[in-house]
């Protein structure tokens, strides 16, 4: 193949090459960069999980969805997506079917924080 | 002073004496995992307070003592790694990386190997005591983590939380040799002392299986009822066999109690009321002395062995987990 033709081809091919490993680089970081966990210290199994900005009322989707027991265990971890750092209301539903709310939970994405029996607010039974 | 009353008076105090050193020499520590505070918290069993807490690492669970007494392993589940500390100067001497979230480990009879259940890996990492260097790694089902080894050292049963299995594993070959399904939620295992027989609690099945350890097979199913306590509430987590072997401790978690069972015939002879949410136990050198970690009101509850009667509560760190004693 004439020298000319080749470097023609070669150059997009090139850049080719370097945005997909550009992108596999973006893609192993993202898969590094520590989650976001929430630590379930509330004494039983949770079924849903949601999180809303503190004092809004307005409730993320359901957080127990990325288990793949759809529930998180007590002194068990669940993997929270979507929530950036800031101060939420947690709302709780367990297997019984009660639902309780824990207020003003501080989230620091790529952290992990918990909530406690304690912290419960507002249950109600079903 | 009359000469009586001097020589009583000294009598007295030689008396007393002698029984606090008597205390004194037969004192031993026991070490406490606080999984939120990132602590291992050291009690001194003479005046039951803590005398040190020891900073470790992040979410520190699983916790033993290795066969020679001058080591205490723990996992720090957050870190990934295991955390060796001298058992008599309280310091941490060396750090391993044992594989994504240890949360419970054993060592062989030897003190050579250690044997760590990694959560998120679904693995049993085999590392050597020494050098912290990863022998293997044995895949076995979702989320492990309870981690027996038989009195000989040939054989370690792993039990998997999800998969609801104990798994059998031969320790020259490092084979799965059996994967035995259980009642839901397998948290522990602990072989009896002739090595004959396996006993796996779960938790959310709310039952111990007594598992053959040579055929493998279920030899009875252990279940508890509490009067006034919802059966949902029956969480069994720990295991502790008396020194004879004549009976059990069963952690039951959520329903706040320790069972105690008749290992010949496997019934329930008692429930002890101890603090809220026992996970695990430890029993003191001379066996008269049984201790619960109750994660919920982060304390430790003192077990007369004889009496079945929880005598005392010593305060900790923020969710006990589990215990290791040092003689």
């Amino acid at each position: 193949m004439p020298r000319q033709t080749s470097k023609l081809w070669a150059k997009p091919y090139l850049a080719a090459l370097s945005l997909a490993c550009i992108g596999s680089l973006c893609i192993a970081s993202a898969d590094a960069a520590p989650k976001t966990k929430f630590w379930n210290i509330t004494g039983d199994t949770i079924v849903k999980f949601e999180l809303a900005p503190a004092g809004t009322g307005k409730w993320g989707p359901d957080q127990c969805k990325n288990d793949r027991d759809d529930s998180v265990d007590d002194d068990e971890r669940l993997a929270i997506v979507g929530v950036p750092t800031g101060t939420y209301d947690a709302r709780m539903t367990y297997k019984d079917g009660s639902v309780c709310q824990a207020k003003s939970v501080k989230v620091d994405e790529g952290k992990i924080f918990s909530i406690e029996k304690k912290d419960l607010t507002n249950c109600t039974k079903p | 002073m009359t000469k009586l009353r001097k020589i009583l008076l000294f009598g007295v105090a030689v008396l007393l004496f002698s029984i606090a050193a008597a205390a004194e020499a037969n004192a031993y520590v026991i070490f406490v995992s606080n999984e939120k505070d990132d602590t291992v918290s050291v009690v001194d069993s003479a005046s039951l307070k803590v005398v040190k807490t020891i900073a470790v690492g992040h979410r520190p669970r699983g916790i033993i003592i290795t066969p020679d007494h001058k080591t205490i392993v723990v996992c720090l589940g957050d870190d990934g790694q295991i955390a060796m500390i001298d058992a008599n100067t309280f310091q941490v001497t060396r750090k391993f990386d044992s594989g994504s979230d240890p949360e419970l480990l054993n060592i062989s009879p030897d003190g050579k190997i250690l044997y760590v259940a990694n959560e998120d890996d679904s693995l049993v990492t085999i590392m050597d005591f020494k050098t912290g260097n990863t022998i293997e790694e044995v895949p076995i089902g979702v989320e492990p983590e309870g981690m027996a080894v038989s009195p000989d050292g040939r054989i370690v049963v792993a039990t998997s939380e999800s998969t609801s299995m104990a798994h059998f594993i031969d320790t020259k070959t490092y084979k799965v040799l059996a994967n035995i399904l259980v009642d839901s939620r397998p948290r522990y295992a602990e072989f009896t002392a002739d090595g004959s027989k396996v006993w796996v609690t779960s938790e959310v099945g709310g039952t111990v299986s007594v598992i053959d350890a040579k055929t493998y097979k279920i030899l009875n199913v252990i279940h508890f009822a509490i009067p006034g306590v919802r059966p949902e509430l029956i969480s069994p987590v720990g295991i502790t066999f008396t020194k004879d072997g004549k009976r059990a401790f069963i952690s039951l978690g959520k329903a706040n109690r320790l069972a105690v069972v008749d290992t010949s015939n496997y019934n329930v002879i008692d429930y002890v009321l101890v603090g809220q949410r026992p996970w695990h136990t430890a029993l003191s050198p001379d066996g008269s002395t049984l201790y619960s970690a109750n994660g919920e009101t982060n304390d430790i509850t003192v077990v007369d062995v004889a009496s079945l009667r929880p005598t005392k509560s010593v305060p900790v760190g923020r969710l006990p987990w589990g215990l290791a004693i040092r003689p």
